[in-house]
């Protein structure tokens, strides 16, 4: 992008709802000054951030009352995770997590403008199209500008030698045909974690035969509620390796995390709810680390071991037929799907105590179940 | 339905401002066009693209940084 294109007003946008709205109303800024450095004292680049209250809300109310609580623009849940693993007994040490935290996570939040008006500062802003506001995102400049590395990597086939999702490939969705508006905004107060937010798209929305009282496929009536969909329906996700963050010359902060390996892990629901009553899912290890912030502070996240560093996940690869759907023994008795103690380090072996799948768990090759099964 | 109804009501209450707005004189409002007629200097540079470009990388220095350092490295 050309550095004028990112701050170039297509003179379409002055005759929309939005362009009749004079420029200073939202960022403030000497309208009668042709000093363009003057004329740009105390303006507002992004006027939806942290409060959209004052610019969107005079019209969009609805919208911008419950958005300013959701995830995109709190993080709370990082915050979450950081709180539980640091060291909160040495308040001074503890203050320094947190601003390591600040300095790391609020790059990664995003606003209206960030949605639907400019790229988001983390790939250094530009509009989207000359100022006109955007009804829907566009998957492959905003959502990939943050989910590049993992989802959109995974949905759109860009990690070798593993397919792109089905809905991608087949059906050409994009990630606002399961994730709509009203997920986006939603309000997530109280809301742990990003996989607990009620307005998340389901699987069996789209497809109730599996949940319907004779589904068509008898599998799906065995192991519904029991095993989570995409642990017989996706391939390998990505998986981060002793990572830390810091600051570089610049002061600006970075993170490295030495080691990502492409990997397909089941392990026991961590957190069963009714919504997701599985015992198995799909884990991935993301980068978690007890060093993470040793930049910052030593001993940081001293009590690292309260969370498991096998976290619940939904690889976006989902496909009909998958290596360990292809027959039934593919999956039952093959120990080496099913997270094992030799799979995680021994530092890391209290952490993750409930999620390791032990001998007795990992379901009998189907001879074994009954002679009635055939693979 | 109900929310479209909400915007409604909205508009009409900026109707309201924008039409004690224009009552009080040059003020900051919801002004149409009015802020387009009356000659701005946002627009008009903004819309300027010889003048941008030329301006370009001076502008550029000014911006906000990317959010990540260069040195990042692997995948969250
Ligand atoms: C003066 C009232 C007003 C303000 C302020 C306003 N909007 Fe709108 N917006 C509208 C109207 C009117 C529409 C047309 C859609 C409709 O009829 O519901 C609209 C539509 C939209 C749309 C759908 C795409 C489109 O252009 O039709 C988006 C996205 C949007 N607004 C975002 C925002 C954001 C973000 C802000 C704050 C930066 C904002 N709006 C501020 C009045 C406003
Ligand atoms: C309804 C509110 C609203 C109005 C009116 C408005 N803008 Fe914006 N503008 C935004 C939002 C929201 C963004 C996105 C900010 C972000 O994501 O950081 C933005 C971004 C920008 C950017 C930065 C682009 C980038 O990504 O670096 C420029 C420059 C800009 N606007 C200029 C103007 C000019 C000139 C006018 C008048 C013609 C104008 N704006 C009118 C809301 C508005
Ligand atoms: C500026 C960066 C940024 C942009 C742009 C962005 N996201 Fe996110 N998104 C995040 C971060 C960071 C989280 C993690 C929030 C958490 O777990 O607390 C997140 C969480 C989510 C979640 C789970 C939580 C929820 O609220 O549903 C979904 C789904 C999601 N993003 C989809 C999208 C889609 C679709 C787009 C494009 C329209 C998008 N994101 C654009 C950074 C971004
Ligand atoms: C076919 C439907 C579908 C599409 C298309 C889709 N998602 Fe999802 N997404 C889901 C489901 C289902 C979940 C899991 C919800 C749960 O169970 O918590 C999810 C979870 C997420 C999460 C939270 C979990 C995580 O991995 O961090 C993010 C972020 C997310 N999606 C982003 C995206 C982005 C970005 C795109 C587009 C590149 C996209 N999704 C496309 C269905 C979809
Ligand atoms: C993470 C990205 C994201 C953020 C942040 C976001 N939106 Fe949206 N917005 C969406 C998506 C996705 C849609 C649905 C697009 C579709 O499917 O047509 C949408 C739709 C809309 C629409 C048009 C349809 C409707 O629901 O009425 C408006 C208006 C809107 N957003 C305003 C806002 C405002 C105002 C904010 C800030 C308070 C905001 N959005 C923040 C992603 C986002
Ligand atoms: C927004 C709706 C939607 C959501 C949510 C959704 N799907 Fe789909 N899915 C579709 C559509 C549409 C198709 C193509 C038509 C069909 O085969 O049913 C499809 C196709 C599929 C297929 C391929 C079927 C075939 O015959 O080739 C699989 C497998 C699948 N989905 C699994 C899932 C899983 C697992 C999830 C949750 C992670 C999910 N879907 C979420 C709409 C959805
Ligand atoms: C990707 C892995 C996977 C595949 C493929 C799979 N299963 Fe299973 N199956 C499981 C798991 C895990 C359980 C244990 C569920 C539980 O008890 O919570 C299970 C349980 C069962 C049970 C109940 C066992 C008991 O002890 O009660 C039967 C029966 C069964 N599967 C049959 C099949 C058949 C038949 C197929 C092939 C059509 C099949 N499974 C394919 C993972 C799989």
């Amino acid at each position: 992008m050309e550095p004028y294109e990112k701050i170039y007003v297509k003179p379409s946008f002055l005759k929309t709802n939005h362009g009749k709205i004079g420029c200073e109303v939202c960022h403030n800024g000497d309208t009668k000054d042709p000093d363009w450095q003057t004329a740009h004292k105390g303006i507002i680049k992004d006027p939806t951030f942290p409060d959209a209250d004052k610019t969107c809300g005079e019209c969009h109310e609805d919208i911008t009352s419950t958005a300013k609580n959701s995830l995109h623009y709190t993080l709370a849940p990082f915050g979450g995770v950081i709180k539980a693993r640091a060291n909160k007994k040495d308040k001074r040490v503890f203050e320094k997590v947190c601003q390591a935290k600040e300095k790391h996570c609020s790059a990664c939040h995003s606003s209206c403008g960030q949605c639907h008006v400019s790229r988001p500062d983390y790939v250094a802003g530009g509009f989207l199209a000359g100022h006109l506001f955007q009804e829907k995102p566009c998957m492959d400049t905003t959502c990939a500008s943050c989910h590049g590395g993992r989802v959109y990597a995974e949905f759109t086939g860009a990690n070798d030698e593993y397919p792109a999702d089905v809905h991608h490939d087949k059906e050409e969705m994009t990630c606002m045909d399961c994730h709509t508006g009203k997920e986006m905004h939603a309000d997530a107060t109280g809301v742990a974690s990003r996989f607990d937010l009620p307005e998340r798209p389901r699987c069996e929305k789209c497809h109730p035969d599996v949940v319907s009282k004779k589904p068509k496929t008898s599998s799906h009536a065995i192991h519904r509620n029991k095993v989570a969909c995409q642990v017989c329906h996706a391939v390998a996700n990505k998986n981060c390796f002793n990572c830390h963050a810091g600051t570089d010359k610049k002061g600006l902060p970075y993170f490295k995390s030495n080691e990502t390996r492409m990997l397909f892990k089941i392990g026991l629901n961590p957190n069963k709810t009714k919504d997701r009553p599985y015992n198995y899912v799909v884990l991935r290890h993301p980068p978690a680390d007890p060093r993470l912030f040793d930049f910052y502070i030593k001993d940081g996240l001293s009590d690292f071991n309260k969370l498991p560093t096998w976290k619940l996940d939904t690889p976006h690869n989902i496909q009909r037929i998958t290596p360990q759907n292809k027959t039934c023994n593919n999956c039952h008795g093959n120990v080496s799907l099913f997270l094992q103690k030799n799979d995680v380090t021994d530092w890391e072996q209290k952490a993750n105590a409930g999620v390791v799948v032990p001998q007795a768990k990992i379901p009998k090759p189907l001879k074994e179940i009954s002679p009635k099964w055939k693979p | 339905m109900k929310s479209l109804l909400k915007k409604k009501c909205h508009r009409a209450g900026l109707i309201v401002v924008f039409a004690i707005a224009v009552f009080l004189g040059p003020a900051h409002g919801y002004a149409k066009a009015e802020t387009a007629e009356a000659k701005s200097e946002c627009i008009t540079c903004h819309t300027d693209v010889k003048k941008l470009i030329r301006l370009g990388w001076k502008i550029e220095k000014t911006r906000p940084k990317p959010g990540k350092s260069a040195e990042t490295a692997g995948k969250g």
